[in-house]
């Protein structure tokens, strides 16, 4: 059976991958914002995992099938030591990027189809009802992600960044 | 104002809106500025963003308030004084020819 370590070190070779690929589609205009989001949807969700495969005792089955965690593991991520000594004497700061950061994470958790589906039934991967009309998500703007302009966007996204960059994988 | 100037105005005030610890942007103006392949880029010194290791510019693609694509690089004032120091910004993000962008007094 495989080791949590070899798991974890799995998620975040994926993680990278997916994410390298989100940057590559993120600023380009002929792809829909629906394939871009479920890129970064996914990249975070692996992310995720990655670190709760090596440092939680989080069973393995519910990490495998799971796709929320990842607001979870930001909140986590923000309060670990290292990040908190980066933002000393700075604690109002701290507080507003904490508060932003996850709830974007929120949001983008919430790009997954079976995630809330009945209160946001927006997602990234399948078609959903609106009233009488099914929108396909490649025709919607999800201008609630839209990390250009919303208060937090470059900050979460340097710290998506940072998580990935700075995860050690161990030997 | 050319259309590009105004695009990336309207990005500058957007992030000085919403991002209370936003200190100055720099718009770096490209030898190619006129050529609208060229992105806007814009490098924002966040007092409230989070050090990191590395300088990272993000794209963004175009869109109807902002139809260029646009490279946005976040720092804090502390990192780009260090970044200019051990003058470890990239080549295109020299900010000895950008214009730089102040908060407005309320």
């Amino acid at each position: 059976m495989p080791s949590r370590t070899a798991w974890a070190d799995a998620y975040i070779r994926q993680a990278r991958s997916d994410w390298s690929l989100f940057r590559e589609l993120h600023d380009r205009d002929d792809v829909s914002r629906a394939h871009v989001l479920h890129y970064l949807q996914m990249a975070t969700e692996k992310l995720a995992k990655a670190y709760r495969f090596r440092d939680t005792g989080a069973k393995e089955e519910e990490l495998r099938s799971s796709h929320v965690g990842f607001e979870r593991f930001l909140r986590l991520f923000l309060g670990s030591a290292e990040v908190v000594r980066r933002y000393a004497g700075r604690n109002a700061q701290y507080l507003r990027v904490r508060k932003e950061c996850c709830h974007i994470a929120r949001a983008i958790e919430q790009l997954t189809p079976s995630v809330d589906a009945e209160t946001n039934p927006a997602n990234t991967e399948h078609p959903w009802a609106d009233g009488e009309r099914v929108v396909a998500p490649v025709d919607h703007a999800f201008s609630h992600a839209d990390l250009s302009t919303l208060p937090g966007g470059r900050l979460f996204l340097r710290v998506v960044g940072a998580a990935l960059d700075e995860y050690e994988e161990r030997p | 104002m050319n259309d590009k100037t105004h695009a990336a105005e309207f990005l500058i005030n957007r992030h000085f809106e919403v991002e209370p610890g936003m200190e100055v942007i720099y718009r770096i103006v490209g030898d190619n500025e006129d050529d609208p392949n060229e992105p806007i880029m814009l490098l924002e010194v966040n007092a409230d963003s989070l050090p990191t290791r590395d300088f990272n510019a993000f794209g963004f693609a175009p869109s109807k308030d902002v139809p260029f694509r646009t490279l946005v690089a976040e720092v804090t004032p502390e990192e780009l004084e260090t970044l200019r120091r051990e003058r470890r910004l990239p080549p295109h993000w020299d900010i000895t020819r950008a214009k730089p962008y102040y908060r407005r007094a309320a």
